[in-house]
């Protein structure tokens, strides 16, 4: 790989996972050179504190055969900077203002403001991921200094929607900018909702951060334990047992598909096809029910293990799956059928939204979001976790980058869903579901990466660990933080502000996983 | 005895004019100047009332001839009664006019041709009155183009701005164009009756072809509707009046723009004798489309004053229809519709004048108080200047034909008296008229969005600049002026019954026939006649009142009533019911004041509103076909990425027909007059060359 | 401006009404309840739940409970999540945008106590260091069953249970 000429030392550190030493100086070329393959895509980036020395981390996804890439970059000084990647690769922006407020590491020529996700009255110069203080420690308040917005022209109308917004739906503030009835311009003010997931993993042992992972977002709960748990196996050089592997994935689509049963409800209401949404509904409930039943906990809290489950799965209970499975495809064939066939949904969601794929890429857009807009990936297919790699499944791809693209996408997903847990029931190895607590051991100071694609898009989880096996510093990118960064460009131009409660709905984003 | 008050009020008010010029121009001192500059302006005023009241009520006045040394015989001052309701409507508005100035003119900033500006004042009142009493054309040509020439003047002094500079001069130009027309439409009156005075063209038009006739017309109608703002020659008025300050601009739009409605009258109802219906009908659709357009362009424009503008081009163009109407029923010798229609007219004409000038006078409170007439700048004013707030929103109200404002008796009565069109023999003109109806009705629609923008937008809410936030209430004349003239609003909607009788008066000598009885039929004296039965379905409950409280149009087959006067006591019992109801449904318990809920965001800033742009957008969309707006609109994908990132978006609406029709046809000229620059060489010899050819030329003519 | 500060104690200014004020409180929503919901920090696995209420399975409608989106309307503020710095402000004026009486119920282990996160630099960890709480709903998400029999307790309407029969499938998990 000629892009590493630049590179002062190469490593392979788990399987599929490279890593490489960059100066400040070549990080640029660098970048430009893997983006310049389409082929690579911008992952993650974010900073590092160990032993008083920082880093700037950035992860490429190669391709299947490559698999991940790490660029480290060490940097010195008390404020240390580097020329902010924006123009070479545009999907860093929030990244770099992340990295700038909570490690402290400098974008020089950022173009926007620097404050992202902590509070408005959150000390200048004191760094969560910076080292010096522990996340139970109280930071004192300062006076707010909220992110100063640039002025609309005259005529325009500043319409704000949020924090406390109509129905029952997570915080966030859209500020909407309306000539009356187009929406001209939209700023997004999200991160209300940040918990410091990642500063309170710090420490965590083995058997807690699956619990942490699960609250990154609840309902996409599976998902994140999933990526966690592999991200400690391929750290402690284990892999789940096959049956476990086989039953993470089947979970992994039960998850999959009652998100995407809520999507298609929440979408409904947005239109006002209040029949949709209750149908919707009844499925999901059907489903978190049966997930009560499978694993003792509605959204599968507590399922996931370092390791393997913390449960099997018994013949009689694949009965009822498999007896579930059948209702849920015939109602669902039919409300689809019923969904095409109401102009009142269909023709709120034709052209609403239009996320252009060129942007899509460009900012980086993942999931079903992305694959809407013809961004054609999926880390099922791409870079197989869990069982994926032995199961038949299609990736569905949309070019349009409507409302309508991404609810089709959601609804052919489901279709794929359905396929994957019939094979999975057919196939389903017999093996323990858990390697004992005493193999799954990590050993000091080592990192891995975990990955998933979660209902809502990738979700890469690098976990980093201390002398003692505890956590040192977790990572996690949910697909919903990627995609709120390409969400603004999909709102001005050509949707009126009735538009934006359907626009909203069908990126079917959640605010907890991007705030964490 | 009413003649002689007539006749000492109308001199009295001219010499005051004269005294008050005379006065002005000599007194040194700026404190001294405005008092007298107050006084005798509303001096003149409540004489130009009392005779033209007096004159309204009894015969017209005798001829009083002035010697003139131009060629045309004596100058000829004899007012009828018409000139009289025109007399009292310029009363009506210079009154208040000079009451309002005592802090207007006194104010800061200072006038810096103060002087200038009052006697020039002076001697256009008196031209104004000359233009209303004048029995003969040529006094009213030259007092037209006094008016014409002070009006340029008294709106350029005060700037140096080239804009407006540009803006009077075109105001100044397109009355000349149509002084060209009146000229032309006088002179083959006065050809065909061999005299200037009234008489003889009254004579000349009787003996005109009916072609010749119909050219009068249309010069006529063209020259004076220049003046009056009908399109298409309405560019002028929104960009003049706006920049005149603002006692003139009342003055502008409450009274020199009814001239030209005056003009129009004068010639088609009074000098030319019945004619054509299609004379009727063509005023009827130019009026029914400058109603149309004039207040659409109200409703998305966001300069307070140039609003006002508009909507006195929409105003006028309602009048215009209901004229039309009154012409088309005339020549379809049906003398009672077209007396009540055209009384419907006049009840407008004066209607207009009262809120037109108290909404200008209040706009100019709001400019003087705040330093602009942008409603995207205003905001809050309610709070702030809530004297000026209350009186600009009767006059909105009044101008939306909200009762129990006056806007809403006439146009009632225009809308109502064009329903009666099934009298009328001609389909196609059944049509025509129907149109003017729903052009009426929509204009009536569209009213009331382009007021509640302007008040909503510029007096509600929170101020969206500091301007706006440190705006004071004005000073106690000025709000004296605005609450006289809301009063006024006020009475001559809930007293139409008083008012209609003394319209009829103007009417009669018209259409030779009195219509007061069946507009306010006496039903409650016994004497309903044709009415028993409307009387007998509830009328008897109010026998014995001492007024005729009903409004009534009508026609064979159906009559329409309105009651303004028991209506503004239906009015207040139903205010007074909702009161006690919500008196008694009030929750019980201590009440919190708090901050406007936003969604939990700390504050709820100005520019949160809704603009008086985003207000006016729905209007702006749905008549894209009229307003053929252009949006500048750049995006900028980025900035909401960058959330300091600005965005681009600009709305521009031309003024109405100026890209279609102003640009070229001015393209056309200068290029004319490119072509004309040859025969300027500036040589003598030659100009004296051109004088011997015109003298041969003159000559040869005489002989043939 | 509002100042964080995290509290050792409960706020001595919030005070608890007394029983005679509760029992008016119950009997005045004991029909029509209209509540405002705040997200303060969950994972939205509350949300996820707290939306299901007005679904089919549940229709908390028929018990004369509503959600409304302004706070002017509402009688009860549910909250819900570990209450994050940047929405005590939010939620403060939230619940000063409501009339009075009003009732707050706290939802989900976080709003109770914490959760996992508890007192942390950047959550408050329970709801009652900064508003009056009048009933909490326990659970990591509590079950839309969980939530209803929380809100009538909170209305004193308990003894109203839900069909004994759901309630039993529920147990079992027979949907």
């Amino acid at each position: 790989m000629s892009i590493l000429d630049w590179a002062r030392q190469v490593r392979l550190l788990h399987p599929n996972e490279w890593e490489v030493v960059l100066t400040p100086a070549n990080l640029t070329t660098t970048v430009e050179a893997l983006c310049a393959n389409p082929r690579n895509h911008f992952t993650d980036m974010f900073g590092v504190e160990m032993g008083g020395e920082r880093q700037l981390r950035l992860l490429f996804a190669l391709d299947s055969e490559h698999g991940w890439l790490h660029l480290v970059v060490p940097v010195t000084g008390d404020s240390p900077h580097y020329t902010s990647l924006v123009e070479v690769c545009p999907a860093t922006l929030w990244y770099e203002r992340e990295v700038a407020e909570e490690c402290g590491i400098i974008p020089s020529g950022h173009p926007g403001p620097l404050h992202l996700r902590l509070p408005d009255d959150w000390p200048e110069g004191v760094y969560p991921h910076g080292g010096g203080f522990s996340w139970q420690d109280k930071i004192p308040a300062v006076a707010p200094h909220p992110v100063e917005l640039a002025s609309a022209p005259d005529g325009i109308v500043d319409y704000p929607l949020g924090p406390v917004r109509s129905g029952v739906v997570e915080s966030g503030h859209y500020l909407l900018r309306t000539a009356g009835e187009e929406l001209v311009d939209m700023r997004l003010q999200l991160f209300y909702k940040h918990r410091g997931i990642e500063k309170r993993a710090e420490g965590c042992s083995l058997l807690h951060l699956p619990l942490i992972a699960e609250r990154i977002s609840g309902t996409s709960a599976f998902a994140h334990s999933l990526a966690l748990c592999e991200a400690v196996e391929r750290a402690a050089g284990i892999e789940a047992p096959p049956r476990a592997r086989y039953l993470r994935t089947l979970f992994a689509e039960l998850e999959r598909l009652y998100n995407h049963h809520g999507y298609q409800a929440d979408l409904c209401q947005a239109t006002g096809l209040v029949v949709g949404q209750a149908q919707f509904d009844v499925l999901k409930e059907r489903l978190l029910r049966l997930n009560a039943r499978l694993a003792g906990h509605r959204y599968l809290f507590g399922l996931n293990v370092p390791g393997g489950l913390s449960r099997d799965l018994t013949d009689t209970e694949r009965q009822v799956i498999d007896e579930e499975l059948r209702f849920q495809r015939r109602t669902f064939t039919v409300l689809e059928e019923l969904l095409f066939r109401s102009n009142s949904h269909i023709d709120r969601l034709e052209r609403t939204g239009t996320l252009p794929p060129e942007l899509a890429l460009a900012w980086g857009a993942v999931g079903p979001v992305g694959r809407a807009a013809g961004v054609d990936r999926d880390l099922r297919r791409d870079h197989p976790y869990a069982a994926y790699a032995e199961l038949d499944f299609a990736v569905p791809l949309e070019t349009d980058g409507d409302a309508l693209a991404r609810a089709r996408l959601r609804l052919e997903e489901v279709r794929q869903s359905f396929r994957l847990i019939d094979q999975i029931l057919g196939s389903l190895p017999s093996s323990a579901v858990r390697v004992p607590p005493e193999a799954c051991m990590v050993r000091p100071g080592v990192s891995a990466l975990g990955w998933v694609e979660s209902p809502r898009g990738e979700g890469v989880h690098w976990l980093s660990f201390g002398e003692q096996r505890q956590a040192r510093r977790y990572r996690v990118r949910t697909g919903s933080f990627a995609n709120w960064q390409t969400f603004p460009a999909a709102v001005p131009g050509h949707n009126i502000l009735t538009d934006f409660p359907v626009i909203e709905q069908s990126f079917g984003l959640s605010f907890a996983g991007a705030d964490r | 005895m009413s003649v002689a008050v007539a006749a000492v009020a109308l001199w009295t008010a001219l010499g005051l004019c004269a005294a008050g010029a005379l006065l002005c121009l000599l007194v040194p001192r700026r404190r001294l100047s405005i008092p007298v500059f107050v006084i005798t302006t509303m001096a003149v005023g409540v004489l130009l009332i009392v005779s033209g009241a007096a004159l309204l009520a009894g015969t017209p006045l005798p001829e009083f001839g002035i010697a003139s040394p131009l060629p045309f015989g004596p100058l000829i001052v004899q007012p009828d009664r018409l000139g009289g309701f025109f007399l009292v409507i310029i009363g009506l508005v210079t009154a208040p006019i000079g009451l309002y100035s005592w802090d207007y003119l006194g104010g800061a900033p200072a006038f810096r041709y103060l002087r200038a500006f009052t006697v020039l004042w002076f001697v256009l009142l008196a031209a104004l009155i000359l233009i209303v009493t004048a029995a003969d054309a040529v006094l009213l040509l030259m007092a037209w183009e006094v008016m014409a020439y002070l009006s340029y003047l008294l709106v350029t002094f005060e700037h140096d701005d080239a804009e407006i500079a540009h803006a009077a001069f075109l105001m100044l130009a397109v009355s000349e164009i149509g002084t060209f027309g009146i000229v032309a439409a006088f002179l083959l009156l006065a050809q065909a009756g061999g005299g200037f005075d009234f008489a003889d063209l009254r004579a000349g038009a009787a003996q005109l072809s009916p072609g010749a006739r119909d050219l009068v017309f249309v010069l006529a109608l063209g020259g004076f509707g220049a003046k009056a703002g009908i399109l298409p020659l309405q560019l002028w008025l929104p960009e003049a009046h706006p920049a005149a300050p603002s006692n003139l601009s009342a003055l502008l739009s409450a009274v020199i723009i009814k001239l030209g409605i005056y003009g129009i009258i004068r010639v088609t109802f009074d000098l030319l004798g019945v004619g054509p219906g299609w004379w009727g009908l063509l005023l009827l659709l130019v009026g029914a489309i400058t109603a149309v357009v004039g207040i659409l362009f109200a409703t998305v424009e966001c300069d307070l004053k140039r609003i006002l503008a508009y909507s006195s081009i929409e105003n006028i163009g309602l009048i215009c229809v209901g004229l039309g109407a009154a012409l088309a029923f005339r020549s379809a010798a049906l003398p009672t519709y077209a007396a009540i229609v055209m009384i419907a007219a006049l009840y407008h004409v004066l209607n207009h004048a009262t809120y037109k000038t108290l909404l200008f006078l209040g706009a100019g409170a709001v400019h003087r108080s705040t330093g602009t007439r942008d409603l995207g700048q205003l905001g809050g004013l309610v709070r702030l200047m809530p004297w000026t707030t209350l009186c600009f929103l009767v006059g909105a109200l009044a101008i939306a034909a909200v009762p129990p404002f006056n806007g809403y008796v006439s146009e009632w009565m225009l809308l109502e008296s064009l329903l009666r069109t099934s009298a009328l023999p001609a389909v196609s003109a059944r049509m025509v008229v129907v149109a003017g109806a729903a052009a009426i009705a929509l204009t009536a629609g569209i009213a009331v969005t382009a007021f509640v923008r302007a008040v909503g937008t510029g007096f509600l809410g929170l101020p969206r600049t500091r301007a706006a936030a440190h705006a004071t209430e004005v000073g106690h004349s000025m709000r004296a002026a605005m609450a006289f003239l809301a009063v006024a609003c006020f009475l001559l909607g809930t007293l139409p019954t008083f008012i209609l009788p003394v319209l009829n008066q103007v009417t009669t000598p018209l259409f030779g026939i009195s219509v007061a009885n069946a507009i306010v039929p006496p039903l409650f004296s016994g004497k309903a006649g044709a009415y028993q039965a409307l009387v007998g379905l509830g009328g008897t409950l109010f026998r014995g009142l001492p007024v005729n409280g009903l409004v009534l149009i009508a026609s064979p087959k159906f009559n329409t009533i309105t009651a303004p006067s028991y209506l503004v006591l239906a009015e207040l019992l139903l205010l007074a019911l909702l009161l006690l109801v919500l008196r008694a449904i009030r929750p019980q318990g201590r009440r919190r004041r708090g901050p406007v809920w936003a969604g939990g965001i700390p504050t709820f800033r100005a520019n949160m509103q809704y603009t008086p742009q985003a207000y006016a957008n729905p209007i702006r969309l749905i008549f894209q076909g009229i307003f053929r707006s252009r949006v500048q609109y750049e995006p900028r994908e980025l900035a909401a990425h960058y959330q300091v990132g600005r965005i681009v978006y600009q709305q521009t609406v031309p003024p109405p027909l100026e890209p279609e029709l102003y640009r070229p046809l001015l393209g056309a000229v200068s290029w004319l007059v490119g072509r004309a620059r040859v025969i300027q060489s500036g040589n003598v010899n030659q100009y004296i060359a051109y004088i011997f050819l015109l003298v041969l030329a003159i000559l040869i003519i005489r002989a043939l | 401006m509002v100042t964080f500060e995290l509290l050792d104690e409960p706020d001595s200014s919030i005070t608890e009404p007394s029983t005679a004020l509760r029992r008016q409180i119950q009997h005045l929503f004991g029909r029509s309840l209209h509540i405002r919901h705040v997200d303060a920090g969950s994972c939205n696995g509350c949300e996820s739940e707290i939306k299901l209420l007005t679904s089919p399975y549940y229709d908390i409608h028929r018990l004369g409970i509503f959600f409304t989106t302004t706070p002017r309307h509402a009688d009860l503020l549910l909250v819900t999540g570990a209450i994050t710095r940047a929405m005590v402000d939010p939620l403060q004026r939230t619940y000063a945008a409501m009339p009075e009486p009003r009732l707050v119920v706290a939802t989900g282990a976080c709003a109770c106590d914490g959760g996992i996160f508890g007192r942390s630099c950047l959550t408050l960890g329970r709801l009652s260091a900064i508003l009056p709480v009048d009933t909490y709903i326990p659970g990591c998400p509590p079950t839309p069953l969980a939530l209803i029999h929380g809100l009538l307790l909170t209305l004193g309407r308990a003894e109203q249970r839900l069909h004994r029969q759901i309630l039993a499938h529920h147990a079992d998990g027979k949907a």
